[in-house]
């Protein structure tokens, strides 16, 4: 019964079950983290002139506050895992790519990973909860 | 179901995963990395004249000489602290017997050293530092009360040791752990207090097998008539306190040798309720036909002397009575007592 029992879920990886909510502040995390990418696309966005140096320290801020959500998920049992990890990786990419004065190519980053968020909060499913074993709709 | 059970069976997130500890310190370097670089690029972009806090922090807070220099001292001072402790925490769990062996004493031994190190490499030589961490000190309620007078001192040795580390002057630290060390595991070794007095018990008790072994059996038979009679009588003095509460205890025996019990206790009842003191015949024994010793216990009143009383007993020129023997019983313990004194002391010296 056991196998039969976690096959059709190894068979389907796409098949992910409702595992985002308010349990451990996995769902404000995420709009905060939605929030800030989102500002941070904007602001890579060429024709806005924004300096590098600016970009960079912006780009910081945001990766900074994904640490803290990612140490606060770590030891003081919160879900903010997924918050964390996309604010600190999706920062430091749009850091490098403007750094590398590829404006655009961080911008569509930016995009990317806000619409990914975005899917993720819509149909309230993460596939990367999954992989970490998070349930945020259970407390 | 105990505390530590419940624990074990109901472990937190940390307990579970102790690797996790190990994550949020990476990701603690990381973000003061971070940090750093968002300092040194504000600095880079903006004008910071106005902001001369923000600025220092960025010219020496991240200066990586500066840094290097202090991250080694407190390196190696906390290194040795441990080290220098590690001998005393292992002298303190190989010299405490196993009811009171406390393991957090052991650990807390080894880690005081280190916090008292941080704490004076924190301090330097700043005087305001000093005031405030004595204030922090006294708002801080941490006091706890050691069973074992021996377990403050290990307690001051390390707290000596992080003193020492704190304040950089190894060499000293070194020997204070090295000689505090030694001097407790002899003193544990050769037992010091217990070893004192068992020897002074073991000299008492070989005099007195020397002594039995120099005296005949008629004058042994002797000595232990009179124990006998002595331990009779503090005993019988004991339950007459005992029985009315409040009652003085006697503290004298009157001892009558007769040849006529009867005629005997008349007379001598006679001259105790003339002298008073509430005496009581304890006892009447009779070893040999025709001879009966009479025990008397009670408190010879304060104007009267043991003399005295022996006088008018002989003064009623009784033949029944032989002899007389007045016994005072004052300042002596009730031989039970201390048997089982003797006793206890023995199991606590095993």
């Amino acid at each position: 019964m056991e196998a039969s029992n976690k096959l059709p879920s190894l068979q389907n990886p796409f098949n992910i079950p409702l595992n985002v909510g308010l349990a451990g502040g996995d769902l404000p995390a995420r709009y905060f983290a939605a929030a800030v990418v989102l500002l941070l696309t904007i602001a890579a966005v060429p024709p806005l002139k924004f300096s590098y140096g600016s970009l960079k320290i912006f780009d910081l801020l945001a990766s900074m506050s994904g640490t803290i959500l990612l140490m606060a998920g770590l030891v003081f049992s919160q879900k903010t895992h997924y918050a964390g990890g996309m604010l600190i990786l999706t920062a430091l990419l749009m850091m490098w790519l403007s750094g590398r004065e590829w404006s655009w190519p961080a911008m569509i980053l930016g995009v990317l990973v806000l619409g990914w968020m975005l899917q993720n909060l819509l149909t309230k499913r993460c596939g990367i909860n999954k992989l970490l074993g998070i349930d945020s709709c259970q407390t | 179901m105990s505390e530590p059970e419940r624990k074990k069976q109901n472990p937190t997130d940390l307990q579970a995963h102790p690797g996790r500890l190990v994550a949020y310190y990476l990701l603690l370097f990381f973000f003061i990395f971070q940090t750093s670089m968002l300092l040194r690029e504000l600095g880079a972009n903006y004008d910071l004249q106005q902001f001369a806090r923000i600025k220092e922090i960025i010219d020496t807070g991240f200066t990586f000489s500066m840094a290097f220099e202090s991250l080694f001292e407190t390196f190696f001072s906390l290194l040795l602290s441990f080290i220098f402790t590690l001998p005393v925490a292992w002298v303190y769990t190989l010299t405490k017997d196993e009811e009171n062996f406390d393991s957090s004493l052991a650990q807390t031994v080894v880690v005081l050293a280190m916090v008292v190190t941080g704490v004076m490499v924190v301090i330097s030589d700043v005087t305001a530092r000093a005031f405030a961490l004595a204030g922090v000190v006294a708002a801080v309620r941490f006091r706890n009360t050691l069973q074992d007078t021996k377990d403050a001192v290990y307690i001051f040795i390390a707290v000596a040791i992080g003193m020492g580390c704190g304040t950089r002057v190894y060499h000293i630290t070194v020997w204070l752990s090295v000689i505090m060390s030694l001097t407790m595991y002899l003193l544990w070794k050769y037992k010091f207090g217990a070893s004192l007095r068992r020897s002074a018990k073991a000299l008492g008790k070989k005099d007195v097998q020397k002594i039995y072994a120099q005296t005949s059996g008629e004058a042994l038979q002797h000595v232990e008539r009179e124990l006998g009679q002595q331990m009779r009588l503090m005993q019988w003095a004991q339950m007459r306190t005992d029985d009315v509460k409040g009652k003085k205890k006697a503290n004298a025996a009157l001892i009558v040798e007769s040849s006529d019990a009867y005629t005997a206790i008349e007379q001598v009842d006679k001259v105790l309720d003339a002298y008073g003191g509430k005496w009581q015949l304890a006892n009447i024994t009779s070893d040999t036909p025709g001879r009966s010793t009479l025990e008397y216990v009670g408190r010879l009143p304060k104007e009267t002397t043991p003399a005295t009383l022996i006088d008018a007993i002989q003064q009623s020129s009784s033949p029944a009575i032989i002899e007389i023997k007045f016994r005072s019983l004052k300042g002596l313990k009730n031989p039970l007592d201390a048997d089982k004194k003797s006793h206890d002391d023995g199991e606590d010296g095993n």
